[in-house]
């Protein structure tokens, strides 16, 4: 059977994540046993437009990604959103409270006609992707894992569950006694809890549970000194596209 | 073999001569407070560490993940498996965690005896150090009868000291351990370290004092007896405290993983990066949280947050305390110390008495 | 006994029924024997891929056969013994799509059997009523054809099957030779008929009303979707079946099925080791049941 071919593609981003999958080392040379990865701009010149699966990094933020997000997605036969960019908007998404004008003109200042910019999208806000793998950046294991799952014909196993889950695993004392504020009682889990493991509070990055309790959530924060403002801010800054 | 007497500067040397021929874990600070137990280079002494640690002892007898056995896969698969046990101490292991111990025991000894975990508890030397004041606001051991402890530990060091009066200075106070041998291999350790010696008379009567004495500092705080229950629970699935638990519980599963009693776990293959074989392990699982009884078709059978946590009041107080004849909970408390949203082991059984309308006690 | 790691089993024979369901014949290896009874699952392995309970489809063989001579001969399939059994898998999850990309001679992990099954033997020289909905069909099978094997153990026996369309039914080639039968009674209904559909249509509630059914002499085996026993229990109800004569095979996730992981835990019972039969008396006082 022919390797299955890999090809990495970025949208708006850090590219972070695909430092991420270069940062695997001797576990991606493994990795390569099986598969051959045909375009990774970050790590190799050569490129191709034939491919079977493609790990899409960054969020929509202009028309002119569209079609090129249209073209991967008929090429591929399986397509990965990787990262917050792609999966929740990330970052990204904080412009979407602006007036697109006035985001150009923070931005590009006098040059902002110049410059087409459209409210982030995720990429399954323009097609269909059938895996994610969420952080920011992505969690290295959690690749593995996908790509494992992906070769084996799997479902990969990612956590449902809150981050509260691996932080309780990790034996570490809860931020909220240390004073700090935390968003991973309604987060998922996948990340080993590793913001709080380093003494701070869980930002959202990998997006909402399933069926986060944000109401009581939010209770907490505010038992613990946040305002209801203060609260949707630091929601704003990962959880946006679910942030009421 | 008759109770003994360690001198507490000795201490150190026990664990010391532990080590000679076991992996020890004891009680580390971790900040704030907040204890774990961990492998440890250097003596800790455990009576610094009072309030129960962030995760119980289990993890060294039922591992947060552990492999269950190995396998080849491709046409002609094969298993093998996989047996990892050592002898180990647990130093400093708190009479809730024993009991809580004990309770492990029982479930994988009867019905489906898994050697897996026999093997490892049979390499597993526990020494507990008794309480002799209440560790926190949220423990409850006295109501679910755990302060107590005569067996399930291989010795028990209980906190005592003695006054030797002198007529040329001033008295002294002599700091020491009274011992509880509770098994064969504890007397074996004691007999191997050689520094310890037989209580006297005196000695056993003061202990029994301050067993007799430190009930004072513990209170009962169910408002019905233990043993009432199963029935309070067996009556209490429409009971409107659910519903006001549904709003609040962010159903994070923080109280099963703390919980030395819970054993609930999942299974799935881990395959290694040669795609060939790989293993099947185990991990901790948690019946509070939203997956934990879905079927294969998608179907979840509990499906709302407060049927999990009533499910799981229920093992605890109900289905397994009617099975075993005694509550699946220890009264430690971490539950209640972990809960963000506050929700209260003994507060929660208490509304359920309450309502029922069969408070007895105060 | 090691209670986790799977003994391995041949893939002998495989025949894919519908779109999503395959059959399987599993033999044990190296002799290892097997022995189970209806209503009875096993938990699979498809190594690196996991493991999944399934029910087992086949019945045991008779311990005499010259007894049942009668009985084997209005079958399709043979009773499977010899450390052999049958499974039939619907294509829901990871192990049993990579079950249905196996072939025959292709090796599995094997645990089990487990649970209880039907108690068949106390229903000697009672009427049987077997209600299977879909994918419900194939644990009944096994309990359908241990009785048929032993016919005149039983008194009057019916069949009732109901499949969402004529595409979906399973072991099609056995229901209709049960049709065939003067000595049983088998009905079979659709939810969707096509044009070339000639049989019941509706949902399979509709097919008791019309039953003549001697109550106190009846036992009810029922298999199907959770939505389908709400409405099933309701028409036995009204034709008077104790519920202590009603049984029901429940789906859960048993990941152990050795009482140990708690995933099919209902209330206090694990379904894993009391049932995956239960009597209606019994699940009545189980909340979450079904």
């Amino acid at each position: 059977m022919p390797k299955p071919k890999i090809a990495f593609f970025s949208f708006t981003s850090c590219e972070g994540c695909q430092l991420i999958v270069l940062t695997l080392e001797e576990k991606l040379l493994d990795l390569l046993e099986h598969v051959d990865i045909v375009h990774f701009r970050e790590a190799m010149s050569e490129r191709s437009e034939d491919y079977d699966i493609a790990f899409v990094e960054g969020s929509i933020t202009r028309q002119s990604e569209i079609p090129q997000l249209e073209e991967i997605r008929k090429r591929a036969k399986i397509l990965v959103a990787m990262g917050a960019c792609a999966t929740t908007g990330g970052v990204n998404y904080l412009k979407n409270y602006l007036d697109m004008e006035q985001v150009k003109k923070i931005v590009y200042k006098e040059r902002a006609d110049k410059f087409d910019t459209i409210p982030t999208r995720t990429l399954e806000e323009v097609v269909k992707v059938d895996y994610r793998i969420e952080g920011c950046p992505i969690d290295r294991d959690e690749f593995v894992e996908v790509t494992k799952s992906l070769l084996l014909g799997r479902k990969p196993r990612i956590p449902t569950y809150p981050v509260c889950v691996e932080c309780k695993l990790a034996e570490n004392v809860c931020v909220f006694d240390l004073g700090l504020f935390c968003l991973g009682p309604v987060t998922r889990a996948g990340c080993k809890a590793i913001c709080p493991t380093y003494g701070s509070g869980c930002e959202g990055c990998r997006g909402l549970i399933d069926d986060p309790n944000t109401s009581a959530h939010l209770n907490v924060l505010k038992e613990h000194g946040m305002t209801v403002d203060e609260a949707i801010g630091r929601c704003k800054l990962f959880l946006g596209k679910r942030t009421k | 073999m008759k109770p003994q007497i360690l001198l507490k500067e000795d201490l150190p040397l026990l664990y010391e001569s532990l080590k000679k021929k076991n992996k020890v874990f004891s009680v580390m600070e971790k900040g704030k407070g907040k204890c774990v137990f961990a492998e440890t280079d250097t003596f800790s002494d455990p009576l610094d560490a009072y309030t129960p640690t962030l995760l119980p002892p289990k993890k060294y007898l039922l591992p947060q993940q552990e492999t269950l056995f190995c396998f080849r896969m491709g046409a002609s698969p094969s298993v093998e498996e996989n047996v990892d046990v050592e002898p180990q101490v647990i130093f400093g292991v708190r009479p809730c965690d024993i009991h809580a111990i004990s309770l492990l025991d029982k479930t994988f000894s009867l019905e489906n005896a898994e050697n897996r975990y026999l093997d490892r508890r049979k390499q597993t030397i526990i020494v507990g150090i008794d309480c002799l004041h209440h560790c926190d606001t949220y423990s409850f051991c006295e109501t679910v009868g755990t302060l107590d402890v005569k067996e399930g530990f291989d010795i028990l060091l209980t906190d005592m000291q003695s006054v030797i009066p002198s007529e040329a200075k001033e008295s002294h106070i002599v700091e020491k351990f009274f011992i509880t041998v509770g098994t064969k291999k504890g007397e074996e350790i004691l007999k191997e370290f050689g520094k310890t010696r037989d209580a006297s008379d005196a000695e056993v009567e003061q202990f029994n004092k301050i067993h007799e004495a430190r009930k004072r500092a513990f209170e009962y705080r169910f408002k019905t007896e233990v043993a009432n229950l199963p029935l309070v629970l067996a009556g209490a699935n429409e009971d409107v405290t659910w519903k006001e638990l549904e709003e609040i519980c962010l159903g994070c599963g923080s109280c099963n993983i703390v919980c030395p009693t819970c054993y609930c776990f999942d299974v799935f293959d881990n395959v290694d990066l040669s795609l060939n074989g790989g293993e099947r392990c185990r991990q901790w699982d948690a019946c509070t949280l939203k997956d934990f009884a879905v079927v294969a078709t998608g179907e979840n059978f509990r499906k709302s947050r407060a049927n999990r946590l009533r499910h799981r009041f229920n093992r605890k107080f109900n289905y397994l305390m009617t099975k075993y004849g005694q509550p699946n909970c220890v009264g430690c408390g971490r539950c209640s110390k972990v809960c963000l949203v506050k929700i209260d082991t003994v507060d929660v059984v208490n509304r359920l008495i309450k309502n029922k309308g069969i408070g007895n006690r105060e | 006994m090691p209670l986790y790691i799977p003994t391995l089993a041949e893939i002998v024979q495989v025949r894919r029924l519908t779109a999503l369901e395959k059959w399987f014949k599993i033999r044990t290896k190296d002799g290892v024997s097997f022995s189970y009874e209806p209503g009875q699952f096993v938990e699979v392995s498809v190594f690196g891929i996991g493991e999944a309970p399934i029910s087992i489809s086949s019945s045991p063989p008779p311990l005499n056969p010259l007894l049942t001579k009668e009985g084997i001969k209005g079958r399709s399939t043979l009773p499977s013994g010899n450390g052999t059994f049958e499974i039939c898998v619907r294509k829901v999850g990871d192990v049993t799509t990579a079950l249905h990309s196996l072939e025959e001679g292709a090796i599995v992990g094997l645990r089990g059997p487990f649970g209880k099954g039907f108690p068949l033997s106390q229903m000697k020289g009672c009427d049987l009523l077997f209600i299977a909905g879909g994918l419900g069909i194939v644990p009944l099978r096994s309990a359908i054809n241990y009785v048929l094997d032993r016919r005149d153990d039983f008194s009057n026996i019916t069949i009732l099957y109901g499949a969402k369309t004529p595409a979906e039914i399973l072991f099609a080639d056995e229901l209709f030779g049960w049709q065939q039968r003067k000595d049983i009674e088998c009905e079979i209904t659709v939810d969707k008929p096509d044009s070339g559909w000639a049989g019941k249509s509706g949902v399979i509630t509709r097919l008791i009303p019309p039953l003549e059914i001697d109550a106190k002499r009846t036992y009810a085996l029922i298999v199907g979707p959770p939505v389908m026993y709400k409405y099933v229990l309701m028409e036995l109800g009204i034709k008077k079946i104790p519920e202590a004569q009603i049984y029901i095979s429940l789906e859960r996730r048993m990941k152990c099925g050795v009482g140990k992981c708690g995933h099919c835990q209902i209330n206090s019972v694990y379904v894993c080791q009391e049932g995956p039969v239960f009597s209606y008396r019994t699940l009545k006082f189980l909340s979450e049941a079904i």
